[in-house]
């Protein structure tokens, strides 16, 4: 269905185990995890909570290791010397409450040396990519959740990213909402034409946003099925063809 | 002080106005003074109105203003030397596991050494010179400091040094950028305690080692019997020291806390 031979592979895992020592004792979140994605692609992890999506992401990130498998991103390891910066969108805001908007934003790039007025001018077009011009000076607390998602979109666009993780990053929205998110998701998308492993638990947010859906399946964390979508955007998961989707793939999480 | 606190906004009505119990506290002060120390001997306890005509005194010779120059400087002068050697101390050893459990038994100690050593080996080591109490006001205001920020490393979120570490942050930035915010609030309470001893060991520092300021004054007046220099003396560094409190620290917290959404009060 897919010519993925033909598109360049940005992240590849093979064999990645991870394990935690926890109080409720030996937890194995992932296990024998091998996955790609290929450039421009939107490709979706959905699963029950505690399956271990979010483990996955921040090993792609660099921020936990694997305990077993190899994982590379642009060839590199993450989190050694050397290894791109993605953008990471947690599955919370995570936005630092005495920085204001703007500040939250160039956040990203003070990691780096770029100069402060070029910090301030990409902050300020970030925002504005994800309708928060006019917000620049406003605390987090005096944002509504929906726009403190946004923040955090705008602090991981910023960068650039030629990858975008994103943990759940609209879970908390309401559907509306949430499908303007959508939009505006795939809009920018168009605009950076970065790719994207996007996590969800949601179905039908799986279905309306992805080129793939991987299925896992909880304890230990196991990649189920994998299945293309090939679905015409935009998408609408109400329509038959999308309803006909999401029902499969339900069907294929509930087995 | 200034920090007169909103009045409890549910009744209104009810209760004195806290002005007015402000100067009824000051008043029955006053009135107690007066009455110990009536039938006592100036060179003893003074009365008030004899503290007052002291303080007067020392204000219109100009006496006061060397003195509490000076005074001032050394507590400054030590205080910030604390506060810049003690933030980062604090911030290392708050966010190095290692190093905290390795330094953690230092800090009890050098806290409960007695200022009054601290000021004598100073005297042995600097004289009487500046160098002897800013060396006391640092190190007693130092552990103060850092213990504040080393407990406020506690606060800081794993969830933002992951953020820190997605985006690449050194660690020196992160430092500087998350840490440092983080724990501001407890330096704040560290800073303040650390002025407030710190001004109180300044003048047993002078009394023991040094040939000018408030607490050399102080030791003077006591030997000549001056007891209403004395207390003149210790009450215009107090007053001193609140007014630093309401104009510069106050309003620094609240410029530097301003993100903070209020409190319903
Ligand atoms: N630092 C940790 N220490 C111990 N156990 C952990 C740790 N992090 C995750 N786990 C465990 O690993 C499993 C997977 O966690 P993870 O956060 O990856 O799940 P998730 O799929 O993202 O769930 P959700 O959809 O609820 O966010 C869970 O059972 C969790 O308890
Ligand atoms: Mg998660």
């Amino acid at each position: 269905m897919m010519a993925a031979g033909a598109r360049e592979t940005v992240i590849s895992l093979s064999g990645v185990t991870k394990a935690f020592e926890g109080n409720a004792g030996h937890l194995v979140a992932l296990k024998d995890i091998g996955l790609d994605l290929y450039a421009g692609e939107v490709l979706a992890l959905v699963g029950p909570s505690g399956c271990g999506k979010s483990t996955l992401l921040n090993i792609v990130a660099g921020i936990q290791s694997a305990d077993h498998g190899t994982v590379t991103v642009f060839g590199k390891t993450p989190g050694k010397d050397g290894s791109t910066a993605l953008g990471y969108v947690f599955q919370e805001d995570r936005l630092l409450p005495w920085r204001t908007a703007l500040r939250n934003v160039t956040f990203s790039l003070e990691a780096g040396s770029v100069l402060r007025s070029e910090r301030d001018r990409r902050a300020r077009e970030a925002l504005a990519l994800v309708g928060l011009a006019g917000f620049e000076a406003s605390y987090p607390h005096q944002l509504s959740g929906g726009m403190r998602s946004r923040v955090a979109l705008a602090r991981s666009l910023v960068l650039d990213p030629p990858v975008l993780l994103m943990d759940e990053p609209f879970g908390r929205l309401d559907a509306m909402t949430r499908s303007q998110m959508h939009g505006e998701l795939l809009r920018l998308k168009g605009l950076f034409g970065m790719s994207i492993l996007f996590v969800t638990h949601d179905v039908d947010e799986a279905v309306a946003l992805a080129d793939r859906v991987i299925v896992l399946q909880p304890r230990p964390g196991r990649i189920s099925t994998v299945l293309d979508v090939d679905l015409p955007r935009p998408r609408d998961t109400a329509g038959p063809e999308g309803a006909a989707v999401v029902s499969r793939l339900k069907s294929l999480i509930g087995s | 002080m200034t920090d007169v606190a909103v009045p409890p906004p549910r009744k209104p009505a009810k209760g004195v106005p806290l002005v007015i119990q402000r100067i009824a506290l000051a008043g029955g002060f006053l009135l107690l003074w007066q009455i110990a120390a009536s039938g006592v001997p100036s060179y003893v306890f003074p009365r008030p109105a004899a503290t007052w005509a002291a303080i007067e005194h020392l204000f219109t010779t100009g006496v006061v203003w060397g003195h509490l120059g000076a005074t001032l400087y050394r507590i400054v002068v030590g205080f910030l030397l604390a506060a810049a050697i003690g933030v980062p101390i604090g911030l290392l050893l708050g966010s190095s596991r290692r190093l905290g459990t390795f330094f953690s038994p230092v800090l009890p100690v050098m806290n409960s050494v007695s200022s009054a050593i601290w000021s004598l080996m100073a005297v042995v080591w600097f004289g009487l010179s500046d160098a002897t109490p800013i060396f006391v006001v640092l190190t007693t205001g130092l552990p103060l400091i850092i213990t504040n920020v080393w407990q406020g490393t506690k606060n800081v979120n794993a969830d933002w040094l992951e953020l820190a570490s997605s985006v690449h942050m050194p660690k020196h930035k992160v430092l500087a950028k998350v840490y440092l915010p983080a724990v501001l609030p407890d330096f704040f309470s560290g800073a303040r305690l650390a002025f407030g001893f710190g001004s109180r060991v300044s003048l047993v520092a002078e009394a023991l080692g040094s040939s000018y300021g408030v607490g050399f004054m102080i030791v003077r007046a006591a030997d000549l019997l001056q007891m209403s220099h004395v207390i003149a003396w210790s009450v215009i560094l107090i007053a001193t020291i609140a007014l630093i409190e309401s104009v510069v620290i106050r309003p620094a917290e609240r410029h530097l806390f301003r993100w903070r959404k209020e409190a319903g009060l």
